[in-house]
């Protein structure tokens, strides 16, 4: 094998050295031939005869021997690409027009598939993923104010999270995160550089758990750094780490401030996960407990606010657990949350839910879309085993943190859009 | 050449050559006057399909091609069997052997 490998490069170098050996053999099998025919008793003129008549064409005998090795089928493409060139050399203008457009063909596929790669197929790096569900089915980010949303609700207040996540033991994890990344001007404590703009994210405390994401080095955030009066914390992200602080170990405990205000780095998650969402740009250095929120934003601060909605919830559902079931028990829930704040809504909030409550179909408020969601059951079905679910949670995320696809994320929420959205990888069961 | 065909049966090329280098190094007339002899003139072996083989066989390493000079001080490659050739040509008889088996009993049914 190697042996033919090397012998058949040296041919293809050298190929008039292949050429002179086989020549030579032809020639010493031609003398054997005529010699042998001498001593049998021939005239050396027929002796000769003979053996050019027993050889044939030296040309053919020439070739045959060449077409038996590997590398006449290298050399022939040589020489087919060498036509190629000169008949494209001959008309420039051709020539021009077929590599452009070969050229534009291949980078719009590349390019195109780079990005359906990185948004549908790449699977989430999250434990389980066909356990999570968001609630609400539609991108309204990054803020919607009052008590209603049109066509349902899709982003929530932290109250109306709370409330939830009280009520609802079906998940055994329900996690908030900001719809929106705000940019904080980061530096850390002490240092003499200028604040740096780091997009950072406020999450519950169980965002981490509810993923199956443990800490790179240091720890993950929990439920105890996500009450009022906690240490301020802030978990990085890997890329940030890397890419803005060198892999250096010593911001684990380190303190930096944000916005001014002394946030404790706690730990690094670890590499491949990106957040909830997935964004070309908008990736969250850091990952705030929204119980420092109100630290953070002082009084533009949102926390306490029943008709401000600035939080996608992601949960895990129990193993066992009905969608349609716990669709209809959130649809009641929400309901029961708008009635008990109708005090604070206006009169054509409180007319539409008012709407809402008689309405056999949830309407306008609350789950709307509850029943496409029960009738889309095949659909849903279909994506457990397609990809297009497989990006749910990333698809609402990105959509979520700026509407930058929308209109891929359009497509993908016509298929199996639901008051609580499947988020993740059907392709990933582990 | 007349109506008669005296080429060697298909596929038997390689398996003649290696048989009869197994006898002692030779260089390619040598080979093709061996096979005409001991066949008794019902094979022959021109160089057109002889030196493809030879090359062929030689890249595979079942033969190695030397330039020596012949009996009468000409140059010749002599082609010698290799461990690989000497393997090769004890598979191809055994195969053979066991062909031949089976289509005389298949003609003699």
């Amino acid at each position: 094998m190697l042996r033919s490998l090397i012998a058949g490069l040296r041919a293809l170098l050298h190929p008039s050295r292949r050429n002179a050996q086989i020549e030579e053999e032809l020639t010493s099998f031609f003398d054997a031939s005529v010699e042998d025919k001498l001593r049998k008793g021939l005239s050396p003129e027929n002796a000769r005869r003979a053996a050019r008549i027993e050889i044939g064409s030296r040309e053919m005998v020439r070739n045959k021997t060449w077409s038996a090795s590997w590398e006449s089928g290298v050399d022939s493409l040589m020489g087919d690409l060498r036509l190629a060139a000169r008949q494209l050399k001959k008309s420039p203008g051709f020539a021009f027009a077929a590599v452009v457009t070969l050229a534009l063909g291949i980078g719009a596929t590349t390019a195109i598939f780079s990005l359906v790669q990185q948004v549908l197929m790449q699977s989430l790096p999250v434990a389980k993923p066909q356990q999570l569900w968001r609630i609400g089915d539609k991108i309204h980010c990054c803020e919607w104010g009052g008590y209603t949303q049109d066509p349902e609700y899709s982003i929530f207040s932290w109250p109306l999270y709370g409330y939830f996540r009280e009520h609802t033991p079906d998940f055994s994890d329900l996690a908030a995160f900001q719809g929106g990344t705000p940019d904080f001007g980061v530096r850390r404590a002490g240092s003499s550089q200028p604040a740096q703009g780091r997009i950072s994210q406020f999450v519950s405390g169980n965002f981490f758990h509810t993923f199956g994401i443990g800490p790179w080095i240091g720890r993950v955030l929990g439920d105890a750094d996500d009450h009022a009066g906690a240490a301020p914390v802030a978990v990085m992200s890997y890329r940030a780490w890397q890419q803005k602080y060198g892999g250096d170990r010593s911001v684990i405990g380190a303190t930096f401030e944000m916005d001014g205000s002394p946030v404790t780095v706690v730990g690094v998650a670890p590499p491949g996960f990106f957040g909830a969402m997935q964004s070309s740009y908008a990736n969250p250095d850091f990952w705030i407990p929204l119980a420092d929120e109100p630290v953070l934003m002082g009084s533009s601060s949102l926390l306490y606010q029943g008709n401000e909605n600035w939080l996608d919830i992601i949960g895990r559902v129990r193993s066992g657990t009905d969608p349609g079931t716990l669709q209809s028990q959130l649809k009641v829930e929400l309901h029961q949350w708008q009635l008990s704040h109708l005090a604070d809504m206006s009169a054509e909030e409180e007319a539409v839910s008012a709407q809402a409550a008689t309405a056999s179909d949830a309407g306008r408020i609350g789950c709307g879309t509850t029943a496409r969601r029960l009738s889309g059951r095949s659909e849903i079905a279909a994506n457990r085993s397609g990809m297009c679910s497989a990006d749910r949670l990333r698809q609402s995320g990105q959509s979520a943190a700026g509407a930058r696809f929308e209109g891929q994320a359009a497509g993908g929420h016509s298929r199996g859009s639901g008051c609580i959205a499947r988020t993740a990888g059907a392709e990933n069961p582990g | 050449m007349g109506a008669e065909n005296r080429e060697v049966v298909q596929g038997t090329l390689e398996m003649l050559v290696l048989k009869t280098l197994d006898l002692e190094p030779m260089h390619g007339y040598g080979i093709a006057l061996r096979i005409e002899q001991i066949s008794k003139g019902v094979f022959r072996v021109n160089p057109g399909s002889l030196l493809p083989a030879l090359s062929r066989m030689d890249r595979s390493g079942r033969i190695r091609g030397e330039w020596r000079s012949s009996e009468n001080n000409r140059r010749a490659k002599y082609y010698a069997l290799t461990a690989a050739g000497r393997k090769a040509l004890e598979q191809e008889c055994r195969q053979w052997g066991r062909q031949v088996a089976a289509i005389s009993r298949i003609l003699e049914a």
